[in-house]
């Protein structure tokens, strides 16, 4: 990175009154909330709903485990296992792992640039405010007949053109949320652009901002094509069209394309910005310059190029020419140069660094462990007769869950910590912290780690029940499982909420090796900061 | 932008409220874009 030598000049930030003129201007109750337009309000907001979400999800995801703790039908029929599956990828995915990553850019990025706020306010309160929406009609949709919709996270046709009101009601809330991340992406590019504080060209930027420029503009191409599917699966569903259906000459298989053209980008916008926090943290607790920032920069815009081309490694069963094998077989091998440049740099970071280990750089370490195993195995699945093997098994569930739990998950707890103090003002409990970094690898690895092998010996995902030679594993699964749901109960209730309520003062700069404006105004961060920015040299 | 600090203050803001629209209303259209592109491609295998 880049640059931290700040000009306070004009009153950078105001702090000497700022606490004293916020108080006056800062609106108070509901209103606060309801009509937010403060983009540390709006982060807030964000990061609790995908917390509230994250608990949903986590819920659902138990109640699968204890369906599959033994074989055969204990609790519930397969047609709401289905349901189950189904609902707790939607959530995780579009309501925890996204929204939170777009809480951290809503607090962070403005404080990074120097911008007083976002670009768009107004925009940005309304991009929140969709989700809970969104969020209501896929919880109520357990409850309309024939339940939510149990067609998988994908929503393949044909089983999602044939599926009752609960399939119209998460295609809504889809087009919402993808209404919603556009709205966010687009303020989000508009203010990195246009608000920097003088002095801070884009190579002098923080690499958790251009992480999420590039993230950004993944989102603004590839969520309007999601829209388009499923908006295709509402009118052949109800207005008569056959895009999908190929009794009228239409293609399930086309929705599968059209489907991963967004789908597979959508896997790269839950974990660039995950690398970008990764790139803050290791760096602060190395106290070294991170190693290569020019390299990070075109590493994640060449990771952001190649996600556009790789789409058809999804498909691999559902048949194509051998050309097209090999092309999207080396095209998703060739995403590992570039990431294996990320993994290089955050070594080379650390290398001979001043390390100390705190938890949010427990966590990244931890990350760079655990996302590098699930980078293996995606590795792997590349290969087209390997994929041909693994295709719909637990070692594909194994895999995605490596990325986005121990990438984006792990990622976001380190971000929390990191951050936390200029958020709330209050150091977390360090202690605490730790257990809570060291039960949940633990946890995560007794979950996921095993699934491989249930996956190596065939067991498919997505059914509710299983021939009893996988009994063990499933059982050990299923106790990690509840284990890693405890841990993050822990987080929530005996790390993030008492730093919230109280606790040791946070330093403007709790961390000494950190860099950045951020760091520069006081913590908690006052309502109003940069108003006159800052001048970056 | 980033490089007008010479612009007084409220100058500052509007040029960058201006910049704002213009390159949120491009972002915008872009999407828009995308959008029919798909709509566009799919009438065409059809």
């Amino acid at each position: 990175m880049s640059t931290t030598v700040v000009e306070h000049t004009a009153g950078a930030h105001d702090h000497g009154h700022a606490h004293g003129h916020d108080d006056h201007h800062q609106p108070h109750g509901w209103r606060r909330w309801l009509m937010a337009t403060n983009h540390k309000d709006i982060g807030t907001l964000y990061l609790w709903f995908s917390m509230a979400m994250l608990m949903e999800g986590g819920v659902l995801a138990l109640l699968i485990r204890l369906e599959l703790f033994q074989p055969g039908l204990q609790f519930m029929q397969p047609e709401f296992f289905n349901q189950l599956t189904t609902m707790h990828g939607l959530i995780m995915v579009f309501g925890a792992i996204m929204p939170a990553f777009v809480g951290f850019a809503n607090w962070m990025i403005p404080l990074q640039i120097g911008a007083a706020d976002m670009a768009f306010a107004r925009m940005n309160n309304f991009s929140f405010w969709l989700l809970p929406v969104a969020a209501i009609m896929l919880t109520v949709s357990f409850f309309v007949p024939g339940g939510a919709t149990a067609a998988g996270w994908t929503l393949y046709a044909p089983l999602s053109t044939q599926m009752g009101p609960g399939m119209d009601l998460a295609i809504f809330a889809v087009h919402i949320m993808g209404a919603s991340s556009i709205m966010g992406a687009i303020n989000i590019v508009t203010t990195i652009l246009n608000m920097r504080a003088p002095g801070m060209t884009m190579m002098k930027m923080p690499m958790f901002c251009w992480t999420w420029l590039i993230t950004a503009y993944l989102l603004i191409a590839v969520m309007p094509v999601l829209a388009g599917a499923i908006t295709m699966t509402l009118t052949d569903r109800h207005f008569g069209t056959s895009f999908f259906n190929a009794a009228g000459g239409g293609d399930p298989v086309l929705y599968q394309h059209i489907f991963w053209f967004f789908g597979h980008p959508e896997v790269y916008i839950m974990i660039l910005p995950a690398f970008g926090i990764i790139s803050q943290i290791i760096p602060a607790f190395a106290r070294k310059q991170l190693f290569g920032y020019a390299s990070m920069v075109y590493a994640t815009a060449s990771i952001a190029i190649l996600s556009f081309v790789v789409w058809a490694h999804h498909m691999f069963t559902t048949g194509m020419p051998v050309t097209a094998q090999l092309f999207f077989m080396y095209a998703t091998m060739l995403i590992a140069v570039p990431t294996g440049v990320k993994v290089f740099n955050w070594v080379a970071t650390m290398w001979r660094g001043s390390m100390t280990f705190e938890t949010p750089m427990l966590f990244s370490v931890g990350f760079l462990f655990v996302f590098t195993m699930g980078g293996f195995t995606g590795l792997i699945l590349a290969v087209t007769p390997i994929d041909i093997q693994m295709q719909d098994t637990y070692y594909v569930v194994a895999h995605f869950h490596y990325v986005l739990v121990a990438g984006s998950l792990f990622a976001l707890f380190a971000g929390f910590y990191f951050w936390a103090p200029k958020w709330t003002g209050f150091m977390y409990n360090e202690r605490r912290g730790k257990i809570h970094f060291w039960s949940t690898l633990v946890t995560f690895n007794l979950t996921f780690f095993p699934m491989h092998f249930l996956g190596l010996a065939g067991m498919p995902r997505r059914y509710v029940d299983y021939p009893a030679q996988f009994t063990d594993f499933n059982m050990f699964i299923s106790i990690g499982a509840l284990g890693f749901g405890l841990c993050q109960v822990y987080f929530l209730f005996a790390i993030v909420l008492p730093c919230i309520r109280g606790g040791q003062k946070a330093d403007a700069k709790p961390w000494d090796g950190a860099e950045g404006l951020e760091w520069t105004v006081p913590s908690p961060a006052p309502f109003h900061t940069f108003e006159h920015p800052p001048m970056v040299k | 932008m980033s490089d007008s600090p010479l612009l007084d203050p409220d100058a500052r803001r509007a040029a960058i409220r201006r910049k704002n629209r213009r390159t949120g209303l491009i972002l915008g259209l872009l999407a828009l874009c995308f959008l029919i592109a798909i709509f566009v491609e799919r009438l065409r295998v059809s």
